[in-house]
């Protein structure tokens, strides 16, 4: 297995071989380089700073690992591993802990400080997480100031109410901004029900993927003018390229998708990358004079006619997995 | 480590912030180390990220394009949380990490303007900081640096006499940009991040680039740079910007101006002109190069032009509030301890403001003196009214903000046909005196706000002793909705008129509900404008029910609201320059510009 990344670099965290560190720094990557072979890799974490590479088989310890981990993060593996490694943090310090194996029902916590001292042996009594007994969370997807989670069949959604298009769904006060909520435009779709989420933990552009491979996406039009100009404030399918095999006009199937913080990658069913968005820090892989692009773009590199796993996005870093 | 050229104390505003640029990074550790507990919040990746900047700018060569990128990294991180959290959840570690950072690519911007201007500051640098490398690095490529450094400078230096009149001027396009970049970068930390405590620290960076962008930093003449060129001598200067400027005897033309001075719109028309100023986009404003600062000699602005006095509208004043000509604390303290004090327009309160006399507010040329040629940058509405659609804030520079949206306003030539309204311009609310503190000194916080006003129970909002200032600027028109403030507030009309009109506390005035999470009940549902057919209907304003038959019902209501509304008693009046209008806590108050206005209240309790 191959795996190639592009992007922000300032911490290596795109590069699982060095352990010697020059003295000056590490320059960011600019088009889409393989920073990593082994046998077995299944799936990547992404953080701001540093990166996580893992295989299904030992679920709770990354096989590799390159870049600065935080103390708190650091702290969070060793003491609770499977907490650390279905935690879910939104820019605005709130971590949700989804439901898992030692963890019945998903929690809600201000900010990893608060969940560590929580999961002290001797708690503070005053503090309480918030609780969501009734729901089973199947994925989580952080985002600037809140969550999107896929609890089957529905796509829910809760956090901050001064970003409505972010929630997309009506808030009232049975339903308010800051609980767990269906959005109705996500469910009975034509092509299925949604089977991926994505979006950034310091983004507010979303995206989801149905089980027929239609891709939708939605966000903060303002927030995210700069690099994805007439950006739908609710759930709309994206139509990308052409589709090769009928008339229709609903362009490529889509297989992956990855959302960074100002940047979105799509892997097709046929096996091509396509992306739009901020390439600032090389995180398109399209190169140091490219600083944006605000049409969809076919991403070529050497993953070309290969075949690819899966794809990730980091706040401003993409990963392709390429199987042999 | 001093090893500056020995020689007499000269007046080298650029050598000074090149070397106070050289000591803030030597000295950057103790500096972070003050900060160090604070920025801890931001988790050791970005600190980490950041000292990294500081200790890399301290080597010898430094790679500033990464180091810039970089900073940017940190700022655009730290600048995502400011709309994360909501603002009073902020941790303060976010707004000190985006100064600090904010701080070091302006100094990075500076030894990139400085080594554009004058090589051999940065060649100095550079040997200071190459001799300790050499001793404490055991790189076996440092030779090889070193040598690269040389070739380097020899190239540059061939260069710099090569240079023909293109690159001349390519270079000095370059060093314009780098200028406002730095200035940008600063203005940023002081109006996103609050200066983050530095305030007064980013201050006297930009009195010092200031001082190095205008000061003839070549001509090493400190009797050239002190003295004041008379009235006739700085116009005859201007009048030769156009061309090639005359270069001194001493110095090649081409290293003579480094703030291109754009010529004097002539003739001046007369300070009373009806006609708006036609000062196109690209056209230059006469910019004087040595305003007064604090001088009693008044004439030097009073052959600029003034900015028009034109109203495209005026509304008829149906209940003029009462005029009183300025009272005493005393007399005011008594009006103040009436149960419910009433609003009222005190006139001749503030005569000796600079503002509306030496240092004229009214004249476009004095305010571009004073925001460095217009260069420094200012939030600004977009859009009618902050209830709108539409509605948005940017942040541009003042020069643009005048040419875009004061003086280049059309006259529209009925209230109603205000299509070219939703591109209005307002500096609104803006603490400009905090963000420019030379503005500041050419006005007086009024002794009035030294009294005690009554206090109304949960409207009010604690405030520090001194009273809030804020800055409201615009071109005619713009507007204020219907709302109310948790303060007591003098507003002191400075420049232009503008229309208020107000509604006691009593009035039932029905206010909005909360919208997309924020609590919008401080302002009326209705707008006085669109109501008395002074404006447009807004599109998208009115939402409607959902269904056919409730969206009647609803709106035969709403008729009767609007219709209530109508019949609600209020006082208006029009504020005319050096008039201050008292505005009681809890009163609602709808502001319209009529003119171009310029006007400062103040908050107090």
């Amino acid at each position: 297995m191959s795996l190639y990344a592009t992007g922000l670099n300032a911490w290596s965290q795109l590069d699982f071989t060095t352990t010697q560190k020059d003295h000056q720094q590490p320059d960011d990557i600019f088009t889409f380089t393989c920073v990593l072979k082994d046998k077995n890799i299944d799936y990547v974490r992404p953080f701001p700073s540093y990166t996580l590479v893992y295989t299904t088989t030992t679920p709770l310890s990354p096989t590799h690992t390159a870049g600065l981990i935080p103390k708190l993060h650091h702290h969070l593996s060793t003491t609770h591993p499977p907490h650390y490694h279905h935690f879910a943090q939104a820019s605005n310090d709130t971590v949700l802990l989804p439901n898992h194996p030692t963890n019945p029902h998903p929690q809600q916590y201000p900010s990893l400080t608060t969940l560590l001292s929580h999961l002290q042996p001797d708690p503070s009594p005053s503090f309480t997480p918030l609780s969501y007994p009734s729901l089973t969370l199947s994925q989580t997807s952080p985002f600037a100031t809140g969550f999107l989670a896929l609890s089957p069949p529905h796509v829910l959604s809760w956090g901050d109410p001064r970003y409505p298009p972010l929630l997309s769904r009506p808030i009232t006060p049975t339903s308010p901004a800051s609980l767990p909520s269906p959005i109705p435009d996500l469910s009975s779709l034509p092509t299925g029900p949604i089977v991926k989420l994505s979006s950034s933990p310091s983004g507010y552009l979303l995206a989801a993927l149905t089980q027929g491979h239609d891709l939708y996406a939605w966000g903060h039009p303002s927030r995210c003018s700069a690099f994805y100009p007439s950006l739908p404030s609710s759930p709309e399918p994206v139509v990308i390229g052409d589709d090769d095999d009928d008339d229709d006009d609903d362009g490529k199937d889509i297989k992956d998708v990855a959302v960074g913080q100002s940047h979105i990658i799509v892997l097709t069913t046929d096996g091509q990358i396509w992306g739009r968005g901020d390439n600032s820090s090389g995180q398109l892989g399209l190169g140091r004079e490219t600083k944006l692009v605000t049409e969809w773009t076919r991403l070529r590199g050497e993953f070309d006619d290969k075949k690819i796993k899966g794809v990730w996005a980091g706040e401003r870093n993409s990963f392709i997995l390429v199987q042999p | 480590m001093e090893q500056n050229p020995p020689g007499p104390e000269i007046d080298d505003p650029l050598r000074k912030l090149v070397d106070q640029g050289n000591t803030f990074i030597v000295r950057y550790d103790a500096r972070y180390q003050k900060s160090a507990a604070i920025l801890e919040g931001c988790g050791e990746p970005l600190v980490e990220l950041l000292i990294r900047q500081a200790r890399l700018m301290s080597i010898a060569t430094p790679d500033y394009e990464l180091i810039k990128r970089r900073l940017d990294d940190i700022l655009s991180a730290s600048y995502n949380k400011f709309y994360a959290y909501l603002y009073k959840d902020l941790p303060p570690c976010w707004r000190l990490l985006y100064t600090e950072a904010a701080i070091l690519k302006f100094w990075v911007l500076v030894f990139e303007w400085a080594r554009s201007q004058r090589p051999e500051l940065i060649r100095e640098k550079q040997w200071l900081q190459m001799a300790p490398e050499e001793r404490e690095l055991d790189h076996p490529g440092r030779m090889e640096q070193v040598r690269g450094i040389k070739e380097r400078w020899k190239k540059a230096k061939q260069e710099d006499r090569q240079q023909g009149p293109e690159q001349q001027q390519q270079k000095e396009q370059r060093e314009e940009e780098l200028l406002n970049e730095m200035i940008k970068t600063l203005d940023l930390a002081l109006i996103l991040a609050g200066g983050g405590g530095k305030q007064d620290e980013i201050h006297s960076y930009l009195a010092l680039l200031e001082s190095a962008a205008s000061g003839p930093s070549k001509d090493f003449k400190p009797d050239v740079v002190n003295s004041k060129p008379s009235e006739s001598e700085r116009s005859k200067q201007d009048l030769s910007l156009g061309h090639k400027r005359e270069a001194p005897p001493t110095q090649p033309p081409t290293k003579r101006t480094k703030l291109s001075l754009p010529p004097p719109i002539n003739p001046s028309p007369p300070s009373d002109a009806p006609a708006p100023l036609d000062i196109a986009e690209n056209t230059p404003i006469d910019i004087p190069e040595n305003p007064p600062i604090n001088t009693p000699q008044p004439p030097v602005w009073s052959t600029h032009p003034s900015f028009s006095p034109f109203e495209p509208f005026t509304p008829p004043i149906t209940s003029p509030l009462p005029r009183l000509p300025a009272p005493s604390l005393t007399t005011f303290q008594t009006h103040l301890s009436h149960p419910s004090p009433q609003p009222l327009i005190l006139t001749g309160l503030v005569p000796h403001w600079p503002a509306l006399t030496t240092n004229p507010w009214s004249k476009p040329a004095y305010l571009l003196s004073r925001t460095f040629s217009g260069r420094r940058l200012i939030p600004v509405e977009i859009g009618r009214s902050y209830v709108d659609e539409g509605w948005s804030q940017q942040i541009l520079p003042f020069s643009s903000f005048l040419t875009t949206y004061i003086t280049s306003s059309p006259p529209s030539p009925s209230p109603s046909s205000s299509s070219s309204s939703s591109s209005k311009g307002y500096l609104a609310q803006h603490q400009l005196f905090t963000q420019l503190p030379q503005l500041r000194n050419d006005i007086t916080i009024p002794d009035l706000c030294y009294t005690a006003p009554p206090k109304v129970d949960g409207e009010e909002e604690e405030l520090e002793e001194e009273p809030m200032l804020n800055a409201w600027f615009g071109p005619p028109g713009t507007i204020t909705p219907l709302h109310t403030d948790p303060y007591h507030n003098l507003l002191v009309q400075v420049v232009g008129r503008k229309y208020v009109r107000l509604y006691s506390p009593e009035a039932k005035v029905k206010a909005r509900g909360e919208e997309g999470g924020v609590d919008m009940g401080n302002t009326a549902a209705f707008d006085v404008g669109v109501l008395e057919g002074w404006d447009a209907v807004v599109e998208g304003e009115d939402e409607g029910g959902d269904g056919n038959g409730e969206k009647e019902e609803e709106e035969e209501e709403e008729e009767e609201e609007k219709e209530e509304f109508k019949r609600l008693e209020y006082v208006d009046c029009i504020l005319e320059p050096g008039e201050t209008l008292y505005i009681p806590v809890g009163w609602w108050h709808y502001v319209r510009g009529l003119s171009v206005s310029f006007s400062v209240s103040f908050w107090w309790n």
